[in-house]
């Protein structure tokens, strides 16, 4: 049987060996906070009074939501490639439109959370707990928006059919990895936030 | 060389190849400068650099900061005031390499603008401070105000800073042609200082932990990738004027 690797099932490096420097910064960047935050919560008995209450006070029902929305997401993403993989462009614009739909519903949500907190007059500089918590879901927010612009780009670009530098299947599979890490990082804030009570 | 006006119907490639990057390694050179001077002035002779614990100090521990080596700290500003501008040609030169070279006019000029954008805030945290190192017996709450502002300035460069590696990244992504001129991790090396510097603009609203201007995130991290990225865009630029010049 002649060997056609339409799947892309040869072992080798998604997108290309250079593009892991960018995760392996992000990443970077989040492990430095996430050791900053258990640092901070494991200072004093007090502190880490501070950050239970903290985590308790938080709305733990949106938390559990945005994480099943952006597991799904992950999902649609996978099969957005797997589509783009064997050619059928139209299921693959579809799938992404999944994923920016549940990237949507993440923003929402948490601007939801964001104005349950500033409503009961919680800010940024309410305590430690807080501090670090909107810093860090911020940034991870942040993240998410810049992800949903990709995800728009590459699914008009797939749309118009235009050929660039920003259609290649590289940037295409970038762009899944780069919103696999934000899924992940979620989990990681998820568990840091919510669950360590 | 006669610097020659290109004549419309001569290909643009062989001007390019020829005469545009002659003596381009004194851009090079320059950046050296800059770093030597910035590393003399505020690491060495007046060591600003890092600062310790200052973001939650009291008006008086930095009117004593600036009250002890006096003499040192104006010394060391001035220097690092005279080498700031040493590194406006190597904006000038990437800007011309992704302009001509890589034939992208419009990014090239907005990585040259923010570049000397950012070369603004850096001249000015240098004011800041130095203003507060001219009169140090002044009341202490004036001497900590400046240092603080000196600050903001030093760290608010990331807002330049973004956009102009941004274009950079944005280039180097969009030249895939068979020898690039700059190599593709060069791009993601920049999109990696953005990351890294980006949490430090939170600044302004924080006096303690990691996001403090004397922070992991406010100071060590974006610092670290800022001079780390000097290195390395010097050294690309010099592998991709290097191939320039013989293509």
């Amino acid at each position: 049987m002649q060997h056609i690797d339409t799947m892309n099932t040869e072992r080798r490096v998604p997108v290309e060996p250079d593009f892991w420097l960018l995760i392996f910064g992000d990443l970077t960047v989040f492990s430095v906070m996430f050791i900053a935050f258990m640092l901070r919560r494991f200072e004093s008995a007090e502190t880490h009074a501070v950050f239970s209450m903290g985590a308790e006070s938080l709305n733990q029902p949106i938390g559990l939501t945005n994480t099943l929305i952006l597991l799904t997401s992950s999902y649609a993403v996978v099969l957005a490639l797997s589509h783009y993989r064997s050619g059928d462009l139209r299921r693959m614009i579809r799938s992404i439109g999944i994923a920016i739909v549940c990237g949507l519903g993440f923003v929402c949500l948490k601007i939801v959370e964001y104005t349950e907190k500033i409503n009961q007059g919680i800010t940024v500089t309410e305590d430690r707990f807080f501090e670090l918590y909107f810093t860090f879901t911020g940034i991870h927010l942040l993240h998410v928006v810049i992800g949903i612009c990709l995800l728009t780009t590459v699914a008009y670009r797939t749309f118009v059919k235009k050929h660039d530098a920003f259609s290649t299947p590289g940037f295409i599979e970038g762009v899944a990895c780069y919103w696999h890490m934000i899924d992940l990082l979620w989990l990681m804030l998820f568990s840091l936030f919510y669950l360590l009570g | 060389m006669e610097y020659v006006q290109a004549p419309i119907l001569m290909s643009q490639e062989v001007i390019t190849k020829t005469y545009r990057y002659e003596n381009a390694e004194y851009a090079i050179y320059s950046t050296a400068f800059m770093v030597f001077c910035t590393v003399l002035g505020l690491f060495i002779v007046a060591p600003m650099f890092p600062p310790f614990g200052q973001a939650s100090a009291s008006a008086e521990t930095i009117s004593a900061f600036y009250q002890e080596g006096n003499l040192s700290k104006k010394i060391g500003l001035c220097i690092m005031m005279f080498g700031t501008p040493f590194i406006i040609p190597l904006f000038a030169l990437i800007g011309e390499i992704i302009r001509r070279s890589m034939n992208m006019p419009i990014l090239g000029s907005v990585q040259y603008g923010s570049g000397l954008f950012g070369i603004l805030f850096t001249f000015m945290m240098t004011v800041s401070w130095g203003t507060a190192a001219f009169r140090p017996e002044r009341t202490p709450d004036v001497t900590q105000a400046l240092h603080d502002m000196g600050w903001l300035f030093a760290t608010w460069v990331a807002s330049a800073t973004l956009l102009q590696a941004v274009c950079i990244c944005i280039a180097v992504f969009k030249d895939i042609r068979e020898v690039p001129v700059f190599p593709r991790w060069f791009g993601y090396y920049c999109a990696w200082m953005i990351v890294l510097a980006f949490p430090a603009c939170l600044i302004n609203i924080f006096h303690t932990g990691p996001f403090a201007y004397d922070g992991l995130l406010g100071f060590w991290l974006p610092y670290v990738a800022l001079f780390s990225w000097f290195g390395v865009s010097m050294v690309c630029v010099w592998h991709a004027v290097k191939k320039l010049k013989v293509a």
